[in-house]
């Protein structure tokens, strides 16, 4: 008899979560709906952030050229700055206004899994660095921007310091390299650290944002 | 719906899930080997610039710094992307099975009361 009631209750709730799965399953359909994890593509974000990677390479190009000279120094480029940072808060304000989507945070404990290809301390540090506040809440695209400004700072900065009147010519040749400028952008060669940074990061943004580029004709 | 128009419905939804998913996770592996671990390299290849740099007297400690953390940004950036990458996937995924699902219930309504026309 217990046997028999067990039987049937198992029976019973088989039925029952098949229901539920074909319930769940029409609701969805019947709902037309679709998710949206990603924030939603932007194009004046996508031809904000292409136009500025491309006017950032030709002032790196020209840099290159004329580092150690006074055609160099910060205070014949610091207008160019003032706009890269003005295109970054740009897309960065841009991005904080999109709706939808869920915070980069969830994600990127999966993509951290990228870093494997780093060596020791520098994984530690780069978790360290995403954990920090204002950037769990945030979409991916949003925490690229605000990367971005962050680096685009530090060589504004790293500029003003190494190339100069009073500082080493050394100084400034070694932040921006020697042409080539295809060096820093395509292959691991780069003699330009902190150029190349911020290359990548650019470089990160407009992929990121091509990434969630819906394909032309939907 | 009968047992067998619900193998059938079945088969549809796994076929737009397993569909998807090779499309998507082929898509990141192919992103990983080709973007991901050349651009780390490029990263820890600066890192040893900067090392030499800062040993032979080029550099001051404050300026290695800096641009010690530049590559740490450098390589967050290709950590968030990557995860952005995973995000889309997943819901490119969600949605080839919702779009099977919309199939399907057409289907079946269509079946039940013919004549209508498509509800989604």
């Amino acid at each position: 008899m217990a046997l028999r009631n067990k039987t049937a209750g198992r029976r019973y709730w088989r039925l029952r979560t098949k229901r539920s799965i074909l319930c769940f399953l029409v609701a969805a359909g019947v709902a037309g709906c679709t998710v949206q994890l990603t924030a939603p593509y932007n194009e004046d974000i996508d031809q904000e952030a292409s136009s500025l990677q491309t006017n950032f390479l030709r002032f790196v190009a020209n840099l290159q050229m004329v580092a150690g000279t006074p055609q160099g120094y910060y205070s014949q480029h610091q207008q160019q700055y003032s706009d890269f940072e003005a295109s970054l808060a740009i897309i960065r304000m841009r991005s904080e206004a999109l709706p939808g989507g869920v915070p980069c945070g969830h994600a990127i404990e999966q993509g951290k899994k990228a870093a494997r290809t780093l060596s020791g301390s520098m994984q530690g540090e780069v978790s360290t660095r995403l954990s920090q506040p204002g950037l769990a809440n945030a979409s991916c695209i949003t925490i690229l921007a605000i990367i971005a400004e962050d680096q685009m700072e530090r060589l504004r900065s790293q500029h003003q310091r190494r190339c100069n009147p009073t500082a080493p010519p050394t100084l400034c040749t070694t932040l921006f390299s020697s042409p080539p400028i295809f060096n820093i952008v395509t292959n691991a060669q780069s003699d330009a650290p902190l150029v190349s940074a911020v290359s990548i990061s650019l470089n990160e943004l407009v992929g990121a944002e091509r990434d969630i580029k819906p394909p032309s004709g939907s | 719906m009968s047992g067998s128009g619900l193998a059938v419905a079945q088969a549809t939804i796994l076929d737009a899930l397993a569909h998807q998913s090779r499309i998507s996770f082929t898509g990141v592996v192919v992103d990983v080997e080709q973007h991901v671990v050349p651009t780390m390299a490029a990263i820890a290849h600066s890192l040893v610039v900067i090392a030499g740099r800062l040993a032979d007297g080029t550099y001051t400690k404050d300026i290695a710094d800096v641009e010690m953390g530049a590559q740490i940004d450098a390589a967050a950036s290709v950590i968030v992307r990557f995860a952005n990458r995973i995000l889309k996937e997943v819901e490119d995924i969600i949605n080839a099975v919702l779009a099977a699902v919309r199939q399907v219930v057409n289907g079946a309504l269509k079946a039940a009361l013919p004549g209508i026309p498509d509800l989604l």
